[in-house]
């Protein structure tokens, strides 16, 4: 029977698992489970002072995401290269957020879970950083680039605590499917 | 002799809209029922979708919970009616990024999206900008660009620059910049494959949400713009007027995809778990889905 929790693998040994592995698309090992009481002060806190690095990781996935196809399709990589030094600036800020947040313990496995999905991010933005110009073999990379950004992604989606206002996607505002929030 | 049959399948439903979010600044005029919609368009060698909603399993409770988002079905369920499958789909046209258009990308394993290379540098753009900018990426989900990366990777995304002809037979892609989204498109389905056609329909994805949009609330008929443009409304109202002109101003070939008045309009069937197929039109030797 499939555990529904990667934690629950963990007790001993710890398995690492293959990108395309189905067991790699399991959660994160999360402590903020269902029963949990999210108005706590701690808790709230942690939330507040996560919450602006954790909007900019997803930013930052989606940007390089973006990258890699106009890299792989789009004639333009030369041309949109300055934005990865945008891409690069942010993740650094967004390390520095996340490894100046203590987190409460009852947060310290989903502050632990960021900081590894930063880790691999930061791998990536380095290493594509270091691929202009286009050179041969660029595909192949940006095939495993992918899917290591696919396991931040997540682990993103696998920290999101809606009762903390911490999502991937920004509900915030109106559009026509939005627009009439009854809060 | 029409070439495709065409569907609007709704796959969920708001039962209280607020007006003004569908018509620009039509402030307390009440509520409405708002469907989601995708379309299907298919032809003996062709089976394509404009848009493919938004994927329920990472969002569906908070969208319901919060925005009254009601009857989320799969694709599976919706097309099934139809006697398709989400594998038998082989192209699909997707208007713009937001998250209930492209958030559903997975459930097509077999199709080639096509989108406007302006909508991603656009959002890519819109994802550099500070914190304090991040309005400018409204509705959209970072990790919908991380699938369409894992589609590139695949072979199965087709950027576009501009308009495209005959995406596949008979049908254009038409760009229009900075109007709802920086990079939206429309969808022209010239049905006899005729240049200039004298049997197009226009699928607008969100350029235009309700009839209202194309023919005013008044006696006196004119464009009123949807209620969201990241763009300029002026791009919006001009592109209203390129779209009517592509169907000789004739409204009934516009199809709104959030009307809920298209029963009223084309024939439909509502099934037994709430949803409504309307039908647009019927291909030669095609049978009917809601006779």
């Amino acid at each position: 029977m499939r555990p529904s929790r990667l934690y629950e693998l963990a007790n001993p040994p710890f398995v690492i698992h293959k990108v395309e592995c189905e067991w790699a698309e399991l959660p994160p090992p999360l402590d903020l489970a269902v029963g949990t009481p999210f108005d706590r002060d701690d808790l709230l806190t942690y939330a507040q002072a996560l919450r602006p690095a954790y909007d900019r990781l997803g930013r930052v996935i989606g940007q390089l995401a973006g990258l890699f196809i106009l890299a792989r399709l789009g004639s333009r990589l030369e041309a949109d290269w300055p934005t990865v030094e945008l891409v690069r600036d942010q993740a650094r800020l967004t390390a520095t957020e996340l490894h100046a947040i203590k987190p409460p313990s009852l947060a310290s496995q989903h502050h632990e879970a960021l900081l590894v999905a930063m880790r691999q991010t930061a791998e990536v933005v380095d290493a594509f950083g270091k691929r202009l110009p286009r050179s041969e073999g660029l595909g192949e990379q940006l095939d495993r680039w992918t899917r290591q950004l696919q396991v931040v992604g997540r682990t993103l989606s696998g920290c999101a605590v809606e009762a903390l206002g911490l999502m991937p996607l920004d509900f915030s505002q109106a559009c026509c499917n939005c627009g009439n929030a009854a809060s | 002799m029409s070439q495709y049959s065409i569907w609007v399948l709704e796959y969920a439903y708001v039962s209280q809209c607020a007006v003004s979010s569908v018509i620009y600044g039509a402030h307390n005029q009440g509520i409405r029922k708002l469907p989601y919609c995708y379309v299907l368009i298919k032809s003996n060698d062709h089976i394509a979708m404009v848009d493919v909603g938004y994927n329920d399993k990472e969002y569906g409770r908070y969208i319901s919970d919060k925005f009254l988002v009601e009857n989320w079905h799969s694709p599976a369920d919706v097309l099934a009616p139809c006697g398709i499958r989400p594998e038998d789909v082989d192209s699909i046209f997707i208007t713009h990024a937001h998250f209930d258009h492209m958030g559903n990308t997975d459930a097509f394993p077999n199709a080639t999206f096509y989108i406007q290379e302006r909508e991603l540098s656009k959002w890519l753009w819109a994802m550099s900008l500070p914190d304090r900018l991040r309005y400018m990426m409204v509705a959209t989900d970072p990790s919908d660009i991380l699938r369409a990366a894992d589609l590139a990777r695949q072979g199965r995304l087709r950027l576009v620059q501009g308009d495209m002809e005959n995406a596949i037979p008979g049908i254009d892609l038409h760009s229009a910049p900075d109007t709802h989204t920086y990079g939206c498109q429309w969808v022209h389905v010239r049905n006899d494959l005729q240049a200039p056609s004298r049997d197009g329909w226009v699928l607008a994805g969100d350029l235009i949400y309700v009839y209202e949009n194309l023919e005013g609330t008044g006696t006196d008929k004119m464009y009123l713009p949807v209620g969201l443009a990241l763009g300029s409304i002026t791009n919006l109202v001009m592109t209203t007027e390129e779209i009517m002109k592509s169907v000789d101003y004739e409204i009934k070939r516009v199809i709104p995809v959030h009307e809920e008045r298209l029963k009223e309009v084309f024939p439909s069937r509502v099934l037994p778990n709430g949803l409504r197929i309307s039908e647009i039109c019927l291909a030669s030797g095609q049978k009917s889905l809601v006779a």
